[in-house]
């Protein structure tokens, strides 16, 4: 190939398609953009990065037409699988799953999307039931949206991140013990 | 600003929490150890290097990035979720809600036994 620019398109996608690295650069810029969009926004709960991040990939591999299983694979090389085991809610709940015979990519789509509007819900609640403090706040949005919900809470205030952080290991640890329990019985 | 630090800690606690996990007690993921272990030696320590500060700060920041890849297979699903929108929308906001009314409330009834108990009245919200 010693013309790249009389490269057909068909071609060029075969090539970006096959590459880990643009997958990942997809959801980076994606996530970028959802950013972007929520700081120009005013931090407003409902404009949230990650739903406009997810929009946005959603939209380009429908475009692409490029199967979800060949971006997953790509946007999860092996450096990010042990940091995204660190948001301790998602392995946990896909562990049950499997052990209830339940599809782990639906049991992480609807923890996903259960931290989006626990981030785009939480000002609203905790106004209703009048939760002031801070770090009370920030501990309810860790608890109800774990990793989502406790980006959201650093967004808004400092120590109502920090507790947001705390609630969420609770919540994992506990989770871990109690929620095999549970699911035992239903 | 050095990060090399606060994350090989972080990496070393979870690898510890995995071996633990695999050869100890399986009943717990390496993450939920390895965050147990940290959180027991950071007590001990009595507090946090800068380092692990920042790092820990920043990946809290940006969890949302690592949510991106797995809510985009909402694709895979888009027929199923359609025809039960109903039932799961309102399974997924009632608990939301619930959760985030719960907490808030329990937080509350515990900040008041904790000052009755303690007899003080530092009414500051703000630890």
């Amino acid at each position: 190939m010693n013309a790249p620019a009389k490269l057909p398109i068909a071609e060029i996608w075969v090539y970006l398609s096959g590459n880990p690295l643009y997958a990942l650069i997809l959801t980076l810029l994606a996530f970028q953009a959802g950013v972007w969009l929520y700081e120009r926004g005013g931090r407003r709960p409902l404009a949230n990065p990650v739903a406009i991040a997810v929009v946005l990939v959603a939209g380009s591999l429908r475009l692409a037409d490029m199967p979800y299983e060949r971006y997953f694979e790509g946007a999860q090389p092996e450096w990010v699988a042990p940091l995204f085991a660190q948001s301790v809610t998602a392995p946990i709940a896909m562990g049950v799953a499997q052990q209830i015979g339940a599809s782990p990519t639906l049991t992480a789509v609807f923890a996903v999307v259960t931290g989006i509007l626990g981030a785009v819900l939480g000002r609203f609640v905790l106004d209703a039931v009048g939760c002031r403090a801070w770090w009370q706040r920030g501990f309810a949005l860790g608890t109800a949206a774990h990793g989502i919900g406790t980006s959201r809470a650093f967004s808004v205030n400092i120590d109502a991140g920090r507790f947001a952080s705390l609630a969420m290991g609770l919540h994992g640890v506990l989770g871990a013990l109690l929620v095999p329990a549970v699911a035992r019985w239903l | 600003m050095q990060v090399i630090p606060g994350l090989a800690q972080i990496l070393v606690f979870q690898g510890l929490g995995e071996l633990l996990s695999r050869f100890a007690t399986p009943i717990l993921p390496g993450p939920v150890l390895g965050l147990i272990a940290l959180l027991a030696y950071l007590l001990i320590a009595g507090r946090a290097s800068e380092s692990l500060s920042v790092v820990a700060d920043g990946f809290s920041r940006n969890l949302g990035l690592l949510f991106v890849p797995a809510a985009v297979g909402v694709v895979l699903f888009l027929p199923q979720l359609a025809a039960h929108w109903l039932a799961i929308s309102a399974a997924l906001i009632g608990s939301v809600v619930a959760t985030i009314a719960v907490t808030a409330w329990v937080l509350r009834l515990a900040v008041r036994a904790d000052r009755a108990g303690r007899g003080d009245d530092a009414s500051t919200g703000a630890r």
